[in-house]
């Protein structure tokens, strides 16, 4: 009574475990996943014909964050348009909800598709403005 | 007069002067507006506040229409949002929708109502209009054309509060903008920038800009002159961005000058002072700041051992708060124990105390300023409100406008208020006040037109005034002042008509020679028309920087401890020797002009000077030099190197008044809340903490850890600021010190009984020629060298506004010394001498020049000399030759 829902178990194991087309280990890190195309990934800046930021400084990215990781300092160019003169996302409380790329009305700060974002020092996961426009560093 | 209306089915009663929109939102009844402000007339540009009223076609804007008997007003319909949705969509055929990168952006009206209504599209088409960028009347204010939605609410202002007209709508239908026609009249007030509803005026003086939601504001008192305007600075990350106001708040109800709106970028200027200095050899070494206030407490010490208390003086500031000046006089009566410490304040009220005190019983401003609104006529003596004051002048534009004011000025400059403003307006030679004041009271009396009543029931010695002011007559004031007889007499009449009239009076009378005999007169004059102790009369001293007032109530002075005990009565010296602990001398000590003559003969070996420039504030330079040249020691307390701190011993940085607590008094006596909000920069600290920590070392602990503490035993200790509690100020926005039941002095009698009418001191200008100096010059500032004038301007906001110094000159003069509009000048006087351009016009009558005391590399003190209490530091007699 007991040996026989073993055998039937251990009948579903040898057939998956003979079976080469079964396989569903990837081997992280040679080989990576390929991401769903809604991923939320690390942000990056998209850039404007001159590769600046595209970014305005309006800061509702800041203000819809729930979880308060963006800092804005804007300013004011004689021409009378905006530029972040700062900008910095703390990764380290970021859900990444993306609520930040859906705001954006100039469609600047993005969500990528790099999921990989290992560091030292907590520091380090603070990305500024021009770590946003590094397309190495942040591998859209 | 009352009516009854009906608005959306509530009975309603007002009064018969209301618009529809205000009997609507007294009761509650929410009305949408976008050109509507409660501060100006109605516009009646936007059409949002558009009723139903019934028995009328069409409907009716609610904000131009005033209230009638017995109408119905609709307020919400179908048609009406509908009305009002297209009014929204036709400015927004035209606005840009540029949101984010707009200074508006969070708080903008359009934003607000195009939220509110649901608007998610326009589908009217139109040609886009693209509107030229023309240059603006002012480079502290960005002007976006293609933003403004046309409200008018700029031209408004500008015409209704500043009284300038520079704005206009200029052409006519689709070509129509906002123009500024007159530019050069342009105050750069920002009052247009403040009521604009959209960004189409933005602040054009901070590149760094903060949304709303990520500024913090923080109420606080302005820093520049004596009104006291409540205002907010908006920091973000530690920077100051710009300015806004409130109008809840204060007296200034959301009016600011071009001082308090643009004249804050000094306090992150790359000059100011994050470290302590010593001068080690001959120079100025950064050094720690605890060691700097240890060293300064050895040396005190030191120096009170070899010389004696008396060798010391203290110089108290008149831009520092109350809590600063009481530890201050503290620290030196008590610590140091000597009576010799004074202010800049002392210059003002010597002269006022002494005029007002033996008739009045107290030399202070009599009403609130906001009794200016209720005035008939108002005397403005010998001061540039525009210029200095903007918030007064606004205020009696605004009671011109709407309660028929009728302004005499008298100034023998001519000032934005004398020209199409004033009724008279009066300009005696320099000096002559005196005799057209007591001019004027000869012909009110002999009009018959003085307060019989108010004469027999409060006051002595009327009829020693009438005889004397016999010899006054009309003929013999035009002789000697230069005033028109006529002008005289129609003065006479208004002001003696007057059911309220108020005396402004500024340094011009303050600062000039025979000062106290002149305002002794203008005390008779307010007396004879029964203009104190009344709502919309009373005199009004216009005091020069932020807390004058309070320095003098502080004890900042050589004969009373705070609160006007004199430092020679027993009981007082008793209790404030109970209180702080330490011995304290019971003889008077020396004022401020006799610690620099005092100094510079060597008797006085160090000096503690907190918060203040005197080389360039005091009236004499030279002298002030000397002194310092021969004390042995030197502390000054400033944020930035000035002139004084850079021949000190020692220097130690204190802070502005963005970066502390503590409580400023304005002129019309009102103690207001200094609030911080930035950090101290580097090093730098309080100026209060500064001297607590001196006085710790020096082995007396204070016990004060908050300015609070410092306030708390102020209103023990001080009898006109007694019963006046920290957290009160911060509920009510300010209390007024020396109160009886009201703000007003004198509506429950003087104190004392009566006044009195003393004419025996009155002196009376000599007349002599002065072969050697034959101009009368004057001097006068429009803001405060210590925050800007330097060679490297610190605030470079307001250096953009005000043209560098030059001297003014009446053409007629000019002409006989041949000097053009332009040329250089040398001007001479017993004192020293200084060149500087001239600017040759008729602005200014003939025998008179006037020249600006605000830029610190032209060093105008030079030219005067203080050798008495009481310093005449507006005028002195000089020569102008060509250079």
């Amino acid at each position: 009574m007991i040996v026989l829902p073993l055998l039937k178990g251990l009948k579903l194991t040898l057939k998956r475990f003979l079976n080469p087309f079964s396989i569903i280990t990837i081997q992280y890190p040679e080989k990576k996943r390929e991401v769903s195309p809604r991923w939320r990934g690390i942000h990056y800046f998209a850039k404007d014909e001159k590769g600046e930021t595209k970014c305005v400084a309006c800061g509702l990215c800041q203000a819809v964050c729930p979880s308060n990781v963006i800092t804005i300092e804007a300013a004011e160019e004689p021409g009378g348009t905006r530029y972040p003169k700062r900008f910095l996302i703390n990764l380290t409380r970021c859900i990444f909800c993306g609520f930040c790329e859906e705001v954006c009305p100039k469609d600047a700060i993005k969500l990528g598709r790099n999921y990989e974002f290992v560091n030292y020092k907590r520091s380090d996961f603070i990305l500024n403005k021009e770590d946003l426009l590094n397309y190495d560093l942040v591998k859209p | 007069m009352t009516v009854e209306l009906t608005i959306d089915g509530k009975k309603i009663t007002t009064s018969e002067d209301k618009t529809i929109l205000e009997a609507a939102r007294e009761n509650g009844i929410y009305i949408p507006t976008l050109c509507y402000h409660s501060k100006l007339s109605p516009i009646g540009s936007c059409r949002l506040c558009v009723v139903e009223i019934e028995g009328v076609e069409h409907p009716m804007a609610s904000c131009t229409t005033p209230v009638a008997p017995n109408i119905v007003v609709t307020t919400k319909s179908e048609k009406l949002d509908k009305i009002r949705r297209d009014a929204l969509k036709l400015m927004l055929v035209n606005h840009p929708l540029d949101c984010p990168i707009c200074d508006a952006g969070g708080e903008c009206d359009l934003q607000n109502m195009v939220f509110q209504f649901g608007i998610d599209q326009v589908e009217y088409k139109a040609n886009k209009v693209e509107r030229e960028e023309i240059p603006f009347s002012t480079p502290l204010i960005r002007h976006w054309p293609n933003r403004c939605i046309l409200c008018g609410r700029c031209v408004w202002a500008c015409r209704e509060i500043t009284g300038n007209n520079v704005l206009e709508i200029a052409e006519k239908g689709y070509d129509s903008h906002i123009e500024a026609i007159y530019p050069e009249k342009c105050l750069s007030c920002g009052e247009c920038l403040s009521v604009c509803p959209v960004g189409a005026l933005t602040d054009n003086l901070s590149p760094i800009k903060a949304r709303k939601w990520q500024a913090k504001r923080t109420l606080t008192t302005c820093n520049h002159c004596s009104v006291g305007c409540q205002l907010e600075i908006n920091t973000f990350e530690d920077k100051l961005i710009n300015i806004t106001t409130k109008e809840s708040e204060g007296t200034n109800n959301g009016s600011l000058c071009v001082k308090g709106r643009f004249g804050h970028d000094y306090i992150h200027s790359e000059e100011r002072l994050k470290q302590a200095l010593i001068r080690k050899r001959e120079d100025l070494i950064p050094t720690d700041i605890d060691e700097a206030i240890s060293f300064a407490a050895k040396k005190i010490g030191e120096i009170k051992e070899k010389y004696g208390s008396d060798a010391f003086a203290g110089v108290g500031s008149v831009h520092l708060s109350n809590e600063e000046n009481y530890i201050f006089q503290r620290f030196v009566r008590s610590v140091i124990g000597t009576n010799n410490i004074d202010s800049l304040a002392s210059l003002i009220f010597e002269p006022l105390s002494e005029a007002l005190i033996p008739v009045l019983g107290m030399g202070l401003m009599t009403n609130p300023l906001n009794d200016l609104l209720l005035s008939d006529v108002a005397i403005v003596i010998g001061t540039d409100l525009d210029g200095n004051h903007q918030i007064v002048a606004n205020k009696l534009r605004w009671a011109a406008y709407h309660n028929d004011l009728k302004p005499v000025i008298v100034d023998p400059r001519e000032i934005s208020l004398s020209k199409g403003f004033a009724n008279v307006w009066m300009r005696p030679k320099p000096s002559t006040d005196t005799v057209w004041i007591n001019g004027l009271i000869r012909e009110i009396i002999s009009r018959g037109l003085e307060d019989k009543d108010f004469i027999k029931k409060h006051t002595k010695g009327f009829e020693s005034l009438k005889k004397f002011v016999e010899q006054f007559t009309p003929e013999k004031v035009e002789e000697i002042t230069g005033i028109d007889q006529k002008d005289l007499k129609d003065a006479a009449q208004l002001f003696g008509e007057a059911k309220a009239g108020a005396i402004i009076f500024g340094s011009g009378i303050i600062g000039q020679n025979d000062s106290v005999s002149a305002i002794r007169s203008l005390g008779h004059l307010a007396l004879i028309t029964g203009n104190l102790g009344k709502r919309g009369g009373g005199l009004y001293p216009i005091l020069p920087r932020c807390n004058t007032q309070g320095a003098w109530d502080m004890g900042l002075n050589p004969l009373y401890f705070p609160g006007y005990q004199p430092v020679t009565d027993d009981g007082a010296i008793k209790r404030f020797k109970k209180l702080w602990g330490l011995p304290i001398k019971n003889e008077k000590g020396l004022s401020l002009v006799d610690i620099f003559l005092k100094a510079s003969e060597g008797k006085i070996k160090a000096m503690i000077i907190m918060g203040e420039n005197p080389l360039v504030t005091f009236p004499d330079s030279s002298l002030v030099k000397k002194a310092i040249e021969n004390l042995e020691f030197l502390v000054v307390i400033d944020s930035f190197l000035t002139e004084t701190a850079e021949l000190a011993d020692i220097v130690i940085p204190g802070v502005t008044f963005a970066e502390k607590d503590g409580t400023f008094t304005s002129c019309e006596r009102r103690i207001q809340r200094v609030r911080a909000g930035l950090k101290p920069l580097g090093e730098s600290m309080a100026d209060w903490e500064i001297i607590a920590k001196i006085s710790e070392m020096m082995g007396h602990p204070m016990n004060f850890s908050t300015p609070k503490d410092i306030f708390d035993e102020i209103a023990k200790v001080t009898p006109c600021y007694g019963n006046i509690t920290y957290e009160q100020l911060d509920e009510k926005g300010g209390a007024w010190c020396y109160l009886g039941k009201t703000p007003r002095l004198f509506e429950d009698g003087f104190p004392g009984g009566k006044a009195n009418f003393l004419t025996d001191d009155i002196k009376l200008p000599q007349k002599k020629e002065n072969k050697e100096f034959p101009i009368s010059l004057t001097v006068g500032g429009n803001f405060y060298n210590y925050l800007i004038g330097s060679k490297t301007k610190r605030a470079k906001g307001l250096a953009l506004v005000y043209p560098d110094n030059f001297v003014l000159i009446n053409d007629e003069d000019a002409d006989k010394k041949g000097i053009k509009d332009g040329d250089m000048v040398v001007i001479k006087t017993e004192n020293g001498e200084l060149s500087l351009p001239a600017r040759v016009n008729s602005n200014i009558i003939p025998g008179v020049a006037h020249l600006k005391i605000s830029f610190n590399d032209i060093d105008v003190g030079k030219l005067f000399k203080a050798d008495k209490a009481i310093v005449p530091y507006k005028i002195v007699n000089a020569s102008i030759e060509k250079a």
